[in-house]
């Protein structure tokens, strides 16, 4: 059963945040992770990913312990093997859309035996058509709405083929119809195989994943299954979730 | 390393050159120019003398010129314009002189000699830093004024045999000095002020760059603070993105180093000329060291261009991949 795990989080500590936090991620799946402000989701998905260090605890992403990894080996495996969304939509403002989707593939090509950057070019575009934001290559990060540069961001984010996809409030500064379709582009990759690990404070975005783990005071404190979401039931997982956060003092 | 052509003779024939300074009570002028016009080891000679001569000024007052009279051609000095006098009715004068009184190639300058007044031709205008810079020379000796001093300059036909001659001439009484050490004696401390000032100026120029360029980028690390974190986030590692300013930095360098080496072969030399014009010396001319110049400066200059960069980047190191979602710790 190990062996099906894609991430394996085990007594994950971080100072006073987080404390013994565990649990684990099938290829495939899309797990949020709510509660309430100061409960430590960021600083676990930081953690979790290598941007930051845990003070205990390990994690693996496949075979590999993140862990143990250097600085410089936690950067490269962040490059070839994860995505990012964030809440910010973090791009460079000097680049425009495309190079920004770009940057990630352009650093992890470096090299002999590489994809051209011909072949790069066509799969942003064809990330950027998928997301519905061809047109928007040249535009500098200023000069689209909050909902296409996030999306930019998601291309960029899958630009290498990530084995996973960590986002950090993907719609939090986003508008609600904005947020919709910036969530529904998630769940569309999400089926088409990538596994999502998603922070979110939004219950109608957390119900559109097939877990939801709930921390407080830096510890898993309850967990809910909801499996794949069925077209025509967004309606009911949404009540379902708003009745266990309830349930969780929300 | 600069070279100022003097009051001397040419410095391409020193190394053959003794000047005589004559001491009237032991060794008279008149008697050493006997002797060398005799000594068949003596290839040529020039007998000078030093006198204060009257100059009338256009206004009609007077002033003193420190004048040097004798055979201005035997041991020319470098003219910056005319030639050495020949002629009894010609005149050279130091380029302080000449500025002083404003003349040029071509003016007169009356002199009071032996109490009648003498036109006199500007027939070449030279640098001197001897005397305050302000000398003149003549090829006639024919003023009973009073001789202030007297230097015989002499070469030899066998240059290795100096020594001897030297010491033979210094037992008969006269002051004997080889150029080189004259040279030594008289410009060694502006030679090693210069030399100082060159290294001094050197070192200021690596420390301004090292503090400048550290600071510089210490500064642009900061303001690119986000970026450097979104990136690390993305998965570049601080070495990738060191690698980016250092590149910038090397580049900016190269960039620097060979303004610098153009505006200084170009412009340097008449820089320096204008302020060393101010103390006499108008003909000064940079002795370029080439592998100084395209070796070791651009490689001093683009090793401490590099350890600025990368003192000046090391932040890189300590800013978090998360910083861009979080701020700063």
């Amino acid at each position: 059963m190990t062996m099906k795990k894609l991430l394996r989080v085990e007594n994950l500590s971080k100072e006073q945040i987080l404390h013994q936090i565990s649990f684990d991620m099938e290829p495939g799946e899309m797990l949020a992770v709510m509660g309430p402000s100061g409960s430590g989701k960021s600083t676990l998905l930081y953690n979790v990913a290598g941007m930051d260090q845990p003070t205990a605890g390990q994690v693996w992403l496949g075979d590999v312990v993140i862990t143990e990894l250097s600085e410089d080996e936690k950067a490269r495996l962040r490059l070839c093997h994860m995505g990012f969304v964030f809440q910010q939509m973090n791009m460079m403002a000097n680049l425009n859309l495309l190079d920004n989707i770009l940057l990630p593939a352009a650093q992890a090509n470096r090299g002999k035996g590489r994809k051209s950057k011909e072949e790069l070019r066509l799969r942003a575009q064809t990330l950027m058509e998928k997301l519905g934001i061809t047109g928007l290559e040249q535009r500098r990060v200023t000069q689209v709405s909050g909902g296409q540069l996030q999306r930019a961001c998601i291309c960029r984010s899958m630009m290498n083929e990530p084995k996973i996809l960590f986002a950090d409030e993907p719609t939090g500064a986003l508008n609600k119809s904005a947020a919709g379709e910036v969530m529904e582009e998630l769940v569309k990759l999400n089926r088409e195989g990538t596994t999502i690990l998603m922070v979110t404070h939004d219950s109608r975005i957390a119900s559109s994943c097939d877990r939801i783990i709930y921390l407080l005071d830096g510890q898993i404190s309850a967990e809910l299954k909801l499996g794949k979401s069925v077209a025509g039931t967004e309606k009911q997982r949404e009540e379902k979730v708003a009745r266990w956060l309830m349930e969780m003092g929300w | 390393m600069g070279r100022t052509d003097q009051g001397m003779p040419e410095p391409s024939r020193r190394h053959e050159c003794c000047r005589l300074v004559c001491h009237p009570r032991h060794y008279e002028t008149a008697q050493i120019a006997a002797d060398l016009e005799r000594d068949e080891q003596v290839e040529r000679y020039a007998v000078l003398q030093t006198k204060s001569l009257a100059a009338v000024l256009s206004d009609g007052t007077t002033c003193n010129l420190t004048v040097e009279m004798g055979d201005q051609t035997v041991f020319s000095v470098w003219y910056s314009a005319g030639m050495p006098p020949v002629i009894d009715s010609e005149i050279a004068l130091s380029s302080l002189n000449a500025k002083e009184l404003g003349l040029s190639v071509g003016d007169t300058l009356p002199l009071r000699i032996n109490g009648t007044e003498t036109l006199y031709s500007v027939c070449g205008i030279y640098s001197d830093i001897t005397n305050g810079g302000k000398t003149a020379k003549i090829s006639s000796r024919t003023d009973s004024a009073p001789v202030i001093w007297s230097v015989l300059y002499v070469s030899l036909k066998d240059p290795d045999a100096s020594a001897r001659w030297m010491e033979a001439y210094s037992q008969a009484g006269a002051d004997v000095t080889d150029i080189e050490d004259y040279v030594q004696d008289t410009y060694g401390q502006t030679l090693a002020q210069l030399r100082l000032a060159s290294r001094g100026a050197m070192l200021i120029a690596v420390l301004v760059a090292f503090v400048v360029i550290a600071l510089f980028l210490r500064l642009i690390v900061e303001r690119n603070r986000d970026v450097i974190s979104l990136q690390k986030a993305l998965g570049f590692t601080s070495g990738d993105i060191g690698r980016t300013y250092c590149l910038k930095g090397f580049f900016s360098a190269v960039a620097g180093v060979i303004s610098g080496l153009a505006l200084g072969t170009l412009l340097g030399e008449g820089l320096c000329g204008i302020v060393l014009e101010s103390f006499g010396a108008d003909s000064f001319h940079f002795i370029i060291n080439w592998n100084r110049l395209l070796v070791g400066i651009p490689a001093i200059i683009l090793g401490t261009t590099m350890l600025a960069v990368l003192m000046g980047t090391a932040e890189i190191r300590r800013i978090k991949a998360y910083e861009c979602c979080t701020g700063r710790d």
